[in-house]
């Protein structure tokens, strides 16, 4: 145990090393730390309901477009900064999908792992459909001044939304982290995740824990559409690649994991960035879902395993 | 009855959705007329949509679906040579003509042989990958570019042809960033292209992809003193997502309301509504998509028959005027429109090389990247 913990930082500085040792190569490394915010936040809301009810959501990367255009709805009619929009967007996303799981996918659940999971594809094509009635199938972009800013930090210069996404992706992590492990209704969502049945038993609303999860998931995802907004642009077909990327980010962190999100994401984010600098930014995407793929062929519940908190 | 299989949704929804706005206009216009003659009767016209999602492997399956399912005679375009290619392909197959508006040059890289039962009205690279160096001229610049095109036909045909005209206008690219549509991440090639000191900047690329371009170029400082977006920005959504960010983007063009072309004010009029008040390039591909909606049924009454051979045949004898001009194809079933260069300004694009009555001068540096 001892030898381990000597040879980890051993290892961390041998990394630091090798990174620092020409400014290219420190410039990945500071990129990939930034982007660690964005798919951490990505990711949350995906293991979040995973951990909970074992349910891969297929609508999480279309709840996250969605808190994006509704970034864009509430910029437009009221005016509002996206991320103080955030304090309108996320009740409203929670609003919106507590019923989806109390009225649909509750019941589901009940019949098999499948069901649910066609369900959530369905869920994810109204979620298409109604953005494309709204805002047709333009992209739309969040274009505060953050977006387009940038700032020193190490000698490379790193936007200004990605340095908000990554203090944003490690309160919400750790926030949710404290919820799950010492708040009432976080160990209620614990023993729901272990044994649904039991947790019943000892009188857990396990229905009402079930869409509190997806609704909390639901309202972490709308971070991640604000910073997408505003760092890239947003069209109603976009979910399907972050939901890729967020894919990723659980298998690497382990799937239910919540602190994991903050390693799988680094992890994806320096695959990205490594894979961009060895091989051509063009195999950026091959490397990272071939790291999927390998990770789930050798360790199919993730390379730090399944479990919650 | 008319077949089309456009993106109604995906990364190139935009053009889709402008394209049917043309298409409806001119099958308004042939409406109101009484319809297509077929057989010495005249028949309305009604399209039958199919939405390809972007995706090139759908449009083969809907081109047939449309054809042998809902008895389409005709097809009318679809935008961007990922998508016309396979429409081209199906048309030959199928025996069922199309009209559209592509990149010539694009369009005819995906078959070595030529086509037979598909036409195109729009700019020819050859011309259009020149008017980038010349508008240029008008500002002083250093003369380094810095070319960022995706994979795609248009995207690797415009590559070559940008490399290979640079020198012959005094130009050197110094950083060639190709990359597949869907990149987010372009931090490595504004690097380049920034450390090479280019202060032109010509991108060939989808809008969503463009549009992350173009703000992470803004939040590096980097500033050229003109920049293109092909495809990418000829389309209304460049300056509605963007906003001032837009401002100062160049972008080849092939239609403006100053030619004052026949049914112009149609054209202005239903793009300002659907635009929310702006020409832009917008306007131009409802301009492109009403031109070979006309072609095509103009055809079908000349023909006078629903027959896919005869149909054909008379569009290849078109020579008259439309939205885009006097058409008349070439052996090789195109007719090149001259491409001009537009600046964005606030919503709506300018003409700004060559010197034009109503068009402006180029404004450097890119107001918007600035």
């Amino acid at each position: 145990m001892g030898a381990a913990c000597t040879a980890a930082p051993n290892a961390f500085t041998r990394l630091i090393q090798f990174v620092s040792t020409s400014k290219t190569q420190l410039t990945e490394l500071v990129n990939s730390i930034f982007y660690t915010g964005l798919y951490a936040t990505l990711a949350l809301g995906l293991t979040l309901v995973f951990g909970v009810m074992r349910l891969v959501n297929l609508a999480h990367g279309d709840l996250i477009i969605a808190g994006g255009y509704l970034g864009v709805f509430f910029g437009v009619n009221l005016g509002l900064d996206p991320l103080v929009a955030l304090l309108l967007i996320v009740p409203v996303m929670m609003a919106l999908t507590y019923p989806i799981q109390r009225g649909l996918l509750n019941p589901l659940l009940a019949v098999g792992e499948e069901p649910p999971l066609v369900a959530t594809f369905g869920i994810s094509l109204v979620i298409e459909t109604v953005l494309q009635i709204g805002y047709s199938s333009n992209a739309q972009s969040l274009n505060p001044s953050y977006g387009v800013t940038g700032i020193d930090i190490l000698g490379t210069n790193v936007r200004v939304i990605f340095v908000i996404a990554l203090v944003i992706g490690v309160i919400l992590v750790l926030a949710t982290h404290f919820a799950l492990t010492r708040l009432r209704v976080g160990k209620a969502l614990r023993a729901a995740s272990e044994d649904a049945e039991a947790a019943a038993s000892l009188g857990i609303n396990v229905k009402h824990i079930y869409a509190l999860t997806f609704a909390v998931a639901a309202g972490l995802s709308a971070f991640a559409g604000i910073e997408l907004g505003v760092a890239f642009s947003l069209t109603p077909t976009a979910g399907l690649s972050w939901l890729l990327i967020a894919f990723t980010v659980i298998v690497l962190g382990g799937m239910g994991s919540v602190l994991g999100t903050l390693v799988g994401g680094f992890a994806v984010a320096l695959a990205q960035e490594y894979g961009s600098l060895a091989f051509g930014p063009q195999y950026q995407d091959l490397i990272v879902f071939g790291l999927l793929v390998v990770v789930l062929v050798i360790r199919p519940n993730g390379i730090f395993g399944r479990r919650l908190g | 009855m008319l077949g089309a299989t456009i993106p109604l949704t995906g990364s190139l929804a935009a053009f889709g959705a402008q394209e049917k706005i043309g298409d409806q206009l001119a099958v308004a216009q042939i409406n109101a007329a009484g319809g297509v003659k077929i057989d010495g009767t005249k028949h309305k016209v009604v399209v039958d949509y199919l939405d390809n999602q972007s995706l090139p492997n759908l449009v083969t399956s809907q081109a047939h679906t449309l054809v042998l399912q809902d008895h389409a005679i005709g097809f009318l375009g679809t935008p961007s040579p990922p998508l016309i290619i396979p429409l081209s392909l199906a048309a030959d197959q199928l025996k069922v003509p199309v009209v559209h508006n592509n990149p010539i040059q694009a369009w005819l890289s995906g078959s070595k042989s030529g086509y037979t039962y598909s036409w195109d009205v729009f700019f020819n690279e050859t011309q259009q990958t020149t008017t980038q160096f010349l508008a240029s001229d008008e500002v002083k610049t250093n003369k380094k570019v810095a070319l960022f095109d995706d994979t795609t036909p248009d995207g690797i045909t415009m590559g070559k042809l940008w490399t290979q005209n640079a020198p012959k206008y005094g130009y050197k690219v110094v950083a060639n960033e190709s990359f597949p549509a869907g990149t987010t991440d372009f931090s490595s090639y504004i690097a380049a292209a920034k450390s090479a000191g280019a202060q032109v900047v010509i991108a060939q690329m989808v809008p969503p992809d463009a549009e992350a371009l173009w703000k992470q170029m803004k939040a590096d400082n980097f500033d050229p003193k003109t920049a293109f977006c092909e495809k990418c920005s000829y389309q209304n959504g460049w300056g509605s997502a963007l906003g001032s960010l837009a401002n100062g983007t160049m972008v080849s063009d092939v239609w403006s309301p100053v030619f004052k072309y026949p049914d112009y004010q149609a054209i202005v009029a239903a793009s300002k509504k659907a635009f929310g008040g702006k020409i832009n390039p917008g306007a131009s591909n409802v301009a492109g998509a009403y031109t070979v909606a006309l072609v095509l049924m103009d055809a079908i009454t000349k023909a006078n028959s629903s027959n896919g051979t005869a149909i054909n045949k008379a569009i290849g004898e078109t020579n008259g005027m439309f939205p885009s001009g006097h058409v008349k194809f070439t052996s090789q079933h195109y007719y090149a429109v001259k491409a001009f260069q537009t600046q964005w300004r606030n919503g709506n694009t300018v003409i700004v090389w060559p010197k034009v009555t109503g068009g402006s001068s180029v404004q450097a540096p890119v107001a918007g990247l600035k």
